[in-house]
């Protein structure tokens, strides 16, 4: 009897660890585990210092940009034509992207919520913001951002890999906050048609929240544009 | 008790055996769990796999942002001296903001423009509509010239019009029945998409086997013409100001 006993208990242990083991091998097998700690603490390091000196190179351009604010607001004291010409090269400023704005308008969040993430397919594609876009420039959105990437004349929307998504050479994940400034219901409803956007983005499972704002602000983009090939024809050039 | 008594004597040493082998199991089992709380602890949860790239992600994200904010450092390094030299010269930085108009004029799509580039027609197709087959599949499409206009921006495209109309940041593409509007104007086919940049990788870009020309549009026998130009003149934009709602930020930083 005693010895029945302990072999059953002894059974249970061992049913108990092979239960363990298995689950061990089989969440290494997914892939969620065997991670060195190591890499990890580098990776987290890493990271750190880019971030350190991204917060130094941010401070550096602040720099300049008022230094170079200074020169021109000095410049433009002196006369009614170089008040005019700093007024106009404000407002170009602003259509070129270059410049931050802020005025009313709406914050769109389209999420995917982490479903993506777990069978890694790319549930919100590059052509859904590309076409949300597209719609809220319709409405007459004056400027857009999506995930602090000021939308310029060059910003493309790339699918790169599963499921990041690349605007201005950055890459994101889901999810996408647009912000854009222009009449907040125009903007709004365009979205909400019926069978319009937002219907059909939700009908795939899409996640979609749009807030109506007073004061929407978007930074200006980051990058440096080019023009190395489209050069300016002046007025009066013969073409 | 005294039937146990009597039955424990005899197997005295099995007993034994069999509380040894426990204690190894036990200590076994207490070794590989201490192993794993251990170490969930200095994970600071479970570090997976997808977290790791999610950092590397991060990372490379960061780094690119970095090489953007140098860039744009030195390009504003060089405006300044520009800046000092034209006030020491001529006792104003007026000639210099000048020149800067004119290029950020050209950045907001204002300014006529040349270069080489690419010149893309698409027309509907000419080929017999087959019974049970949609006319649509015949038609070229606003979302097909929307994403045609995103593959040359990615391939690196400075300046687009589309029948004329130049390409801006808000400019929107839209179905208009028979007609597709373009910034609210309508127009039909062909559609004539101009793009200035390195005329090499525009055409590549637009002939590469995975391009939305040749996944979508090359079945049904649209007609799609990719022409590389040494020397192409787009307008500038000559719509209204979108300055209605968007005012500058003034002071602190947009965040």
């Amino acid at each position: 009897m005693k010895n029945i006993k302990v072999q059953i208990a002894i059974a249970l242990v061992c049913i108990v660890l092979g239960l363990m083991v298995s689950i061990q091998f089989r969440t290494v097998k997914q892939g969620v585990g065997q991670v060195s700690e190591y890499r990890a603490r580098e990776l987290a390091a890493q990271l750190k210092k880019t971030k350190e000196e991204n917060a130094k190179l941010q401070n550096v351009k602040k720099e300049y940009e008022s230094k170079l604010k200074e020169f021109e607001d000095a410049a433009s004291q002196g006369s009614v034509s170089a008040k005019l010409l700093k007024q106009e090269l404000d407002q170009a400023r602003m259509l070129a992207g270059v410049e931050d704005v802020e005025g009313p308008g709406i914050t769109v969040v389209v999420d995917d919520l982490k479903f993506s993430e777990k069978v890694n397919y790319p549930l919100v594609s590059y052509s859904m913001l590309l076409e949300l876009l597209n719609e809220l420039n319709a409405a007459g959105a004056e400027a857009v951002s999506i995930n602090e990437q000021r939308i310029i004349s060059t910003s493309e929307i790339r699918q790169v890999g599963g499921i990041h998504i690349n605007i201005n050479t950055v890459s994101y994940a889901p999810p996408f906050v647009f912000k854009a400034i222009g009449d907040s219901k125009t903007l709004e409803a365009a979205l909400r048609l019926r069978e319009g956007i937002v219907e059909r983005f939700e009908a795939s499972g899409i996640a979609v929240t749009i807030t109506q704002e007073q004061l929407v602000k978007i930074q200006r983009y980051n990058g440096v544009i080019e023009r190395k090939y489209a050069k300016i024809i002046k007025e009066g050039e013969s073409h | 008790m005294r039937k146990s008594l009597k039955r424990e004597n005899p197997t005295d040493m099995n007993r034994k055996g069999y509380l040894y082998y426990l204690f190894i199991l036990a200590a076994i089992i207490g070794f590989i769990a201490t192993v794993q709380f251990k170490s969930n602890i200095t994970y600071q949860g479970i570090v997976t796999i997808p977290k790791l790239l999610d950092l590397q992600n991060e990372i490379k994200n960061v780094e690119a942002e970095n090489k953007q904010l140098n860039d744009s450092i030195s390009e504003q390094a060089l405006k300044l001296s520009l800046y000092k030299s034209g006030v020491e010269s001529t006792g104003s930085a007026f000639g210099i903001m000048q020149n800067e108009l004119e290029k950020i004029r050209n950045y907001s799509n204002y300014s006529k423009v040349q270069g080489p580039g690419v010149i893309i027609t698409l027309n509907d197709s000419q080929q017999e509509i087959a019974e049970g087959e949609d006319v649509a599949w015949y038609l070229i499409h606003d979302i097909d010239v929307l994403e045609i206009v995103n593959e040359l921006r990615t391939a690196g495209a400075e300046a687009i019009s589309i029948n004329g109309e130049r390409v801006t940041a808000t400019t929107s593409i839209r179905c208009g029945g028979p007609t597709i509007n373009i910034d609210g104007k309508r127009h039909a086919v062909p559609f004539i998409i101009k793009a200035i940049g390195d005329p090499k990788s525009l055409e590549a870009s637009a002939l590469a086997p995975e391009s939305y020309i040749e996944l979508y549009m090359a079945y049904s026998g649209l007609q799609i013409e990719i022409q590389k130009v040494e020397k192409l003149i787009i307008d500038g934009y000559n719509g209204r100001n979108k300055l209605r709602y968007q005012r500058k930020t003034e002071g602190g930083e947009a965040k």
